[in-house]
């Protein structure tokens, strides 16, 4: 079976668009994972509006206010990536290494209290539709930021290593392509979840 | 017909091109370059267009007929559970009844709901076909034009007993009906045996259940023939298990049956009809042996 | 996520790394590993549950329906872990400087390369087929059972309960284990060669999506074991019935999960494949239908799977975390299961079609030795399936209660479906007008295809028409028209495939009388088998039922009769296969004379496709035009001005 073959490898792939693989290839995962939102948005519809569910059944309450500060958090981090990812570009390894690790410690700042929010809340999945709408959006999204940082950890650690350069810099873009999206999914839920 | 005559043009084309554009075995020449052509290409679109349009209108006009129920008809209500249907009628003191009467001629207006799982309702006959979802009221129109009986049958997949989820419709002329809904109505108020056997047709326990006082035959659920040993088995006197099995069938289940089959909402049947009903079960099991 | 094509420093060490010895065995990543690792992962999940429910106070502590549960995320993820698809990004995760490429994990040298992971697509995809075959002959043996069952009526076999497992595991597989991953397998294979690129843009997330998908069909026939039997809601599984049935459910809402997963993994592959990797010239409107078709079936995946993910969480939730998506008691809205439903699963129809069209595109225009009726009026007609395919979800629904005012527009859209189609069969049919046609097998298989798929669209026409749809809904006129799409459609196409790449993918000539043999077999079984479903269906046979009214007897009796002659036609296939494979004459580069780049390499071709990246200089499909080229290969520099300007589009 064609044995001059293995002896030169593969031949270079040509490059029939602009995009690079990779980003296209993240940009596709997170089209999919809009449409599992969109999913979750169907059932909080058809619960909100469909079977009329009064939203928050009472007697519950959101605790809108600390969301709102874990909000900001979260938005803030966006902003940190984006810095983390610029130094890099210009070959800063300290910005990079700094806005990542600051990246992933709001992200964690934000789960963490996300979790708390769910310990002092006072109600429970099984109570009502409108407490299950409530967890399985915000734990769906919660399960994002769990991704994020996973994605996050190992761009800091392999930062930290000095693995990265202005040249090669995917390790870092695409995460931060991820936790951009994370970031705006959240925006979203808050404002249908808690303020609409 | 339209479809008819669709696919005798492709399968004409097809069999043609076999028979007509058949290569020898050896031939290696090809065909012509035809690329396309524009002219054809339009009119394949054009004519399906024209055709699925004209298929739509007059669907939209059947079904807007269908629904209609006109400004006098029938109310039934019907209920389904697993797996069995009770039909009332409001216009009759809500008299209920486990399989569906209807008097010739006039629309009914069927308002269904479901305790459970979701079910459908459907009278091949009639042609008419409906879901009943739980948390829901679906309604349907239907006019019986023939004398009969019909099955009515549970086209949703509704569980395992999804297949016997079956019953009757009798379409009766319409003086036989008032004569049978004065009957049922003497015979819940009459003596209990009467009562206790009307209860037990009317909600649909003889299409589980075999019972030969009430001429049951159904084998999803226990022979109730057979009522005073599984009472010794069980060790409760006959007319407290008797009681306890249809207010709440899973406190005890039968050897050999599945838990969650029978329905749990019996409870909820009026005293004086529940009472009749464990009287009714309780002698005729007793004498049936 | 680096392509083989960047690592290109490398390229001198193609032999794999030195076998591991001893004790090193367990660790590195193979079938030693899987074991253990499975017991690692079991103890993970089965631990964060207890631990959980400890913490919390629910008792008991150790339920077995919350840990099967779970453990079907673990055991599986355990699996891949212990096969060694991870072991790359593991490595790239910690940190550690990534191992040169050294392709030992690409392309097969012997069987054995078969049962590892291996990145190679043309590997992959004989991984995909054989896989799907097997679970295709399962689920076949199970519509034998459902077939003995309704041979009489009343209860000869099975009881209830174990009926409904039966079809419903025969429709989960065929459609999740076999009729998907099938197309996935054969355009895996395929589009790579037919682009002119070495390998898929993502090869190791390849072997990942080749790897969930045998756990996914395992997990469903492994339903059949656990207490309360197999899942037995149908393979729609609705709710809220499926919130209330044994443990089985579960096998299902997980299987569909992995199954899920390997398809939106695969169809972004093919869809970052398709946009970054074609080989200079070929623009879109110079790419083989079969890759148009794959493109167009990816960009469905991608948007439409992840709804019934959702779908299939709830109905989990609500079992094991007691949520309430659908139960109107406490607010939840049954319906809602439906529609989330049907919105994948509509698509899916067509995402369990368009592969087929595309293959049949491919086999008739090049079995007719003509080009291609209408070629980009064929791709156009494509994307409005998949612009259309999104709005007609509620077809499904007409019967079950939702919103009336829905009926009359998902009616119009889900007709119009049938004007690009009808363009697609009538510019089929034009492709064979005035044809040199060689009636080898795959060409039979595909102008069965046209033949039956128009008899299954035109009953879905009928479905389509609410009035009618609400006198058949869930009758065997249903099963009638999904058997003629499923099964005349799209099982016919895979046929075809698999006969049409065979030369491509073993190096040898499957037996053409047998070939032949099986078509006719087949074809006649499978309209004796499902064609009689139309007339019951209308007269009043519901479907999902063991036990029906027996005036229907007669007409069961015969289907039964002609469905177990239907399914010994396969036996011939198997046995063409495997005796092909090993004994089957040499077939040559180019068996069929065709223009797509895959019949220009060796069969099979050599492990990086392609010497040097080919030149497409035109259409693929210049039948009949005197001096035409598909592309340019190896060095034979085209002449000038045969190269065009290259446009990136
Ligand atoms: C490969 C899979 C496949 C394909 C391609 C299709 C194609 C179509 N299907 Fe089908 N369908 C299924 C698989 C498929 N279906 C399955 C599995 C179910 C059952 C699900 C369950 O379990 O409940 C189902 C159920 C189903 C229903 C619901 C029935 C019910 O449960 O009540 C409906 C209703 O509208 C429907 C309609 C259609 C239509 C209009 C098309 C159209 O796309 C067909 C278009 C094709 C043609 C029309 C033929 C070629 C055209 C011409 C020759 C042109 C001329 C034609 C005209 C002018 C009419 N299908
Ligand atoms: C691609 C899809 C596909 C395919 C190919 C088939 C193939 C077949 N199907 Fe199926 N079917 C569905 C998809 C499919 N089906 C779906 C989606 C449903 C709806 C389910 C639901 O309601 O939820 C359904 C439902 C369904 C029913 C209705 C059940 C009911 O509603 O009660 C029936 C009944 O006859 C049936 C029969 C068959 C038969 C006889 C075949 C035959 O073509 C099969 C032929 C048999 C074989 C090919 C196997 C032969 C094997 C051997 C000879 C053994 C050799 C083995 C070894 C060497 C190990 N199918
Ligand atoms: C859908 C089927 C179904 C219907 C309808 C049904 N039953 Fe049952 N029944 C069962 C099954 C199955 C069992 C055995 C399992 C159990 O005990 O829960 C049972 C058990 C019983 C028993 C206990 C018998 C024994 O031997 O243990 C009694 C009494 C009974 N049913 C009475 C009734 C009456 C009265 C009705 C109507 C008001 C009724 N059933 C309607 C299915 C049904
Ligand atoms: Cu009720 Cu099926
Ligand atoms: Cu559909």
């Amino acid at each position: 079976m064609a044995v001059h073959v293995e002896a030169h490898g593969p031949p270079l792939a040509h490059r029939s668009s602009r995009v690079d693989a990779s980003i296209l290839g993240i940009f596709l995962f997170i089209a999919s994972e809009v449409m599992l939102f969109g999913a979750f948005f169907t059932a909080y519809f058809f619960v909100r509006v469909a079977a009329g569910t009064p939203w928050p059944t009472p007697p519950f309450h959101l605790p809108v206010f600390v969301a709102g500060v874990n909000t900001m958090i979260l938005v803030t981090s966006s902003f940190t990536m984006h810095w983390a990812l610029q130094s890099i570009k210009r070959d800063n390894h300290a910005g990079l290494q700094a806005g990542l690790l600051l990246t992933f410690l709001m992200g964690l700042t934000f789960l963490l209290t996300q979790i708390l929010e769910y310990s002092r809340i006072g109600f429970a999945p099984k109570d009502g539709a409108f407490a299950t709408v409530f967890y399985c959006l915000t734990g769906l999204h919660g399960a994002h930021v769990a991704v994020g940082l996973m994605l996050l950890g190992a761009a800091t650690i392999r930062a930290f290593r000095g693995h990265y350069s202005s040249e090669a810099h995917h390790g870092v873009e695409i995460p931060g392509i991820y936790w951009h999206f994370v970031d705006v999914m959240w925006i979203v839920v808050y404002s249908t979840v808690y303020i609409l | 017909m339209i479809c008819v005559a669709i696919f005798a043009v492709v399968a004409a084309v097809i069999a043609y091109s076999i028979w007509k554009f058949r290569a020898p075995p050896d031939d290696e020449s090809d065909g012509p370059p035809i690329h396309g052509h524009t002219g054809l290409e339009i009119t394949w679109t054009a004519i399906p267009t024209a055709l699925v349009v004209a298929i739509a209108i007059v669907s939209a006009i059947v079904l807007a007929k269908n629904g209609d129920a006109g400004s006098n008809p029938l109310h039934v209500d019907v209920t389904a559970q697993q797996f069995a249907w009770s039909f009332s009628y409001p216009g009759h003191a809500n008299l209920t009844s486990g399989d569906l009467r209807l008097p010739l001629g006039r629309k009914v207006e069927l308002k269904l709901r479901s305790l459970d799982v979701i079910h459908s309702f459907w009278v091949p006959e009639f042609g008419q076909k409906q879901d009943t979802v739980p948390g829901l009221t679906t309604k349907l129109v239907i006019t019986p034009d023939r004398v009969g009986t019909y099955p009515v049958i549970c086209t949703e997949l509704c569980g395992l007993g999804h297949a016997v989820m079956r019953t009757s419709a009798i379409v009766m002329p319409a003086a036989a009906f008032e004569a049978w809904v004065n009957k049922q109505g003497k015979a819940l108020a009459g003596p209990a045996g009467q009562a206790g056997k009307t209860v037990f047709v009317n909600n649909g326990c003889n299409s589980c259940h075999t019972l030969k006082a009430a001429g049951a035959t159904a084998k999803i659920g226990p022979d109730l023939d057979k009522l005073p040993a599984e009472a010794k088995g069980a060790g409760k006197p006959l007319d407290a298990f008797v009681h306890e099995s249809i207010v709440n069938p899973n406190a005890y289940v039968a050897p050999g049956f599945p838990k969650n089959v029978m329905p749990q909402t019996f409870s909820q049947l009026p005293k004086s009809q529940l009472d009749a009903l464990v009287r009714y079960l309780v002698s005729s099991s007793r004498s049936g042996r | 996520m680096t392509t083989v094509t960047h690592e290109h420093e490398h390229v001198d060490e193609h032999a794999a790394p030195p076998a591991p010895t001893g004790w090193r065995r367990l660790t590195a990543p193979g079938w030693l590993r899987v074991p253990w690792m499975i017991v690692v992962f079991f103890g993970i999940g089965a631990g964060i549950t207890v631990l959980v429910r400890w913490l919390e106070g629910w008792h008991p502590i150790w339920k077995g329906s919350i840990i099967t549960t779970v453990e079907l995320t673990t055991v599986p993820l355990g699996f891949l872990a212990g096969i060694g698809t991870f072991d790359y990004w593991v490595r790239y995760a910690t940190g550690a400087p990534t191992a040169p490429e050294d392709h030992s994990g690409h392309g097969a040298r012997s069987w054995r390369d078969y049962f590892r992971v291996n990145t190679d697509h043309k590997v992959i995809g004989v991984q995909y087929l054989v896989t799907t075959i097997f679970f295709f002959l399962a689920a076949g043996m199970l519509a034998m059972f459902v077939r003995a069952e309704l041979a009489k009526p009343g209860m000869q076999f099975f009881d209830n309960q174990t009926y409904n497992g039966l079809f419903s595991v025969h429709a989960s597989l065929m459609i999740f284990l076999f009729v998907i991953p099938a197309f996935a397998g054969l355009a895996n294979f395929v589009v790579p060669l037919m682009l002119g690129a070495p390998d898929m843009a993502f090869p190791r997330l390849n072997a990942l999506s080749y790897w969930l998908l045998p756990m996914a069909g395992f997990m469903m026939l492994g339903s059949f074991l656990v207490p309360g039997g197999a899942f037995a809601t149908g393979w729609t599984s609705y709710a809220p019935l499926a919130v209330h049935q044994p443990l089985g459910q579960v096998f299902f809402n997980m299987g569909v999960q992995w199954a899920g997963a390997s398809s939106i993994m695969t169809a972004l592959n093919f869809l970052v494949t398709i946009i970054t990797m074609r080989a200079p010239g070929m623009t879109f409107w110079r790419m083989p239908l079969l890759v148009w078709a794959n493109f167009t079936t990816s960009l469905l995946v991608v948007i439409a799977t992840p709804f019934i993910a959702g779908s299939q969480f709830f109905v989990m939730f609500d079992r094991v975390m007691h949520t309430h998506f659908f139960d109107p008691g406490h607010g939840g809205y049954p319906l809602a299961y439906q529609h989330i439903f049907w919105f994948y699963s509509h698509p899916a129809v067509y995402i369990m079609m368009l592969p087929g069209f595309g293959i049949a595109s491919e086999v008739i225009s090049v079995m007719s030795r003509k080009p291609i009726f209408g070629y980009r009026l064929m791709a156009l007609s494509l994307l409005a399936i998949l612009v259309l395919g999104f709005s007609v979800w509620a077809h499904h629904m007409f019967v079950s209660g939702m919103a009336p005012w829905l009926r009359v527009p998902m009616m119009a859209t889900t007709l119009l479906i049938a004007v690009p189609t009808g363009i697609k069969v009538f510019s089929w049919l034009a492709t064979m007008w005035e044809g040199r046609i060689n009636f080898s097998t795959p060409m039979l298989f595909a102008v069965g295809f046209v033949s039956m798929f128009v008899i299954g669209g035109l009953s879905g026409i009928y479905l389509g028409a609410v009035p009618i749809d609400i006198h058949v809904s869930d009758t065997a006129f249903v099963v009638a028209h999904i058997h003629y799409v499923l099964f005349g459609g799209s099982l016919f196409t895979i046929f075809a495939g698999i006969y049409y790449w065979f030369p491509k993918m073993t190096g040898r000539m499957y037996n053409e009388r047998l070939g032949k043999l099986h078509f006719w077999l087949t074809f006649v079984g499978f309209n004796l088998t499902f064609f009689p479903m139309h007339l019951i269906g209308v007269q009043g046979m519901p479907r999902r039922v063991a036990d029906y009214a027996p005036r229907f007897a007669d007409w069961n009796l015969f289907i039964s009769i002609a469905s177990f002659g239907l399914g010994a036609s396969t036996v011939v296939f198997l046995y063409n296969m495997i005796w092909s494979w090993r004994f089957g004459p040499p077939a040559g580069g180019n068996p069929w004379r065709a223009l797509t780049l895959e019949w220009q390499v060796t069969s099979p071709p050599p492990i990086f496709n392609f010497d040097e990246i080919p030149q497409v200089v035109g259409s693929p499909y210049e039948y009949g035009v005197p001096g035409a080229r598909h592309a340019v290969l190896n060095g034979d520099r085209a002449e000038v001005g045969e190269l065009e300007e290259v446009r990136r589009t």
